[in-house]
């Protein structure tokens, strides 16, 4: 039961966080504290604008890689005899992942 | 009842709100020796100057909560607070003593492990429902930041999975000399990612403040900005404990309260490390940090599960 009570007691100090400014502190909004914040200026313009594809590829590279390499992990937590078979596909992973970012650049 | 003491004192709640106030500190501290300054003093000068946080959180606590207009109030509200929770989760699985440990799993480290990773996507949802220009740089810049160190940080700790078992308690015991001499590249791949990991110069790229505001933290105020940011540290505190525990033999040599004590001695040993990085590195740019994560890290990390696996074959 420590894991519940550990959770409980966490839970309840981040919402005591959360409510106290809300009983302690002053509230006056004006407009200009609801906008979102643009370094002194009025906001113009989205916020969310188009992603450069520069670092797409070290995304997918990392996606590609943690799924070998996780999936990898979880077998040998499973059953510690395919260890080889593990450490083959990491280290295929691993190589092939080290060659790749290499002609990223 | 040591359940209870684990879950409430150490290394549980007491603990994490403790370190969040003493870590802040040191790295203020630290950075101020290495810079000829003082750092924080006028509070609590007898302390040198450690209730500066406290002092810091109090203002923070009486200061308006603002929540811009523009946002989805509730998620705006709640995702501070599931990014603390998911940066202390760890803790629950690492045990600060033999006794010490508030939900004792066979799977321990692997648990961590996916907890640890799964922090980067509560700060992004975070930082996307700001909606706010900085925050989605900030956002763009966490993404890369894990995708350069979580294949390094996985590789090592599997690397001393295969050395010590999955099992945090038993990760101690089966250490016969610590994991920081038996793996030294383990220790170098997951000390690197954990900075990385956790914004430590030199890779504090997504909250860089002389460049993005705050990055992923920009919107936030009041005690909002309390939960979100001290995750950062929580985070931190979550590393250390896993660092100590792994490569510098966990409460060995002693047991109970001393064990204790030696455990966390050595979880701040490797605090102040990462922290006085800030006083030594000056910040990489994020293609820099991204080559170093597919480079050499990578690398290192992958010759470290070979480290592992010599070692098993040579013990039998």
């Amino acid at each position: 039961m420590a894991w519940l009570i550990f959770l409980l007691a966490l839970t309840a100090s981040l919402i005591a966080l959360l409510m106290a400014p809300r009983l302690l502190a002053p509230r006056r909004l004006t407009r200009a504290k609801e906008v979102r914040f643009e370094a002194g200026n009025p906001p113009y313009g989205k916020a969310r604008r188009r992603m450069v594809m520069q670092y797409l590829g070290y995304v997918y590279l990392a996606m590609a890689t943690e799924s070998i390499v996780g999936a990898s992990i979880a077998l040998y937590l499973i059953d510690a005899k395919v260890l080889w078979a593990a450490l083959v596909a990491v280290a295929a992973a691993a190589a092939t992942a080290y060659v790749a970012a290499r002609g990223h650049d | 009842m040591s359940g209870l003491a684990a879950a409430l004192l150490y290394p549980g709640i007491t603990a994490i709100f403790a370190y969040l106030l003493v870590a802040i500190w040191l790295e203020r501290k630290l950075a101020a020796k290495v810079q000829w300054r003082y750092g924080p003093l006028y509070v609590s000068r007898w302390l040198g100057g450690l209730l500066q946080g406290l002092a810091d959180a109090l203002k923070l606590i009486f200061s308006e909560l603002v929540v811009p207009s523009y946002t989805n109030k509730a998620l705006f509200t709640a995702l501070p607070l599931v990014v603390f929770l998911a940066d202390a989760l760890p803790v629950m699985f690492i045990p600060g003593a033999p006794d010490l440990v508030i939900y004792r799993s066979h799977y321990g480290l692997a648990y961590v492990l996916v907890i640890l990773l799964l922090a980067t996507p509560a700060i992004v949802a975070m930082a996307w429902v700001e909606a706010d220009k900085f925050t989605y740089i900030g956002a763009l810049r966490e993404i890369l930041m894990e995708a350069a160190y979580e294949v390094p940080l996985a590789l090592s700790l599997f690397a001393m999975i295969i050395l010590y078992g999955p099992d945090p308690v038993q990760a101690v015991e089966a250490q016969s000399i610590p994991g920081i001499l038996a793996n030294p590249l383990a220790f170098f791949a997951f000390f690197v990612s954990a900075a990385m990991a956790t914004s430590r110069f030199p890779f504090e790229i997504p909250d860089a403040d002389t460049e993005i505001v705050f990055g992923p933290y920009t919107e936030y105020g009041s005690t909002l900005l309390l939960a979100s940011f001290g995750a950062n540290y929580v985070a931190l505190y979550s590393f250390s404990l896993l660092g100590a525990l792994l490569f510098l033999g966990g409460w060995a040599p002693f047991g109970g309260l001393l064990g204790a004590a030696v455990m966390l001695a050595k979880a701040m040993l490797l605090t102040i490390v990462w922290l006085i990085l800030r006083a030594i590195y000056p910040r990489l740019r994020i293609d820099q940090a991204l080559r170093l994560g597919w480079g050499s890290l990578l690398a290192i990390s992958a010759a470290s599960v070979a480290v592992s696996v010599v070692w098993r074959l040579w013990l039998g």
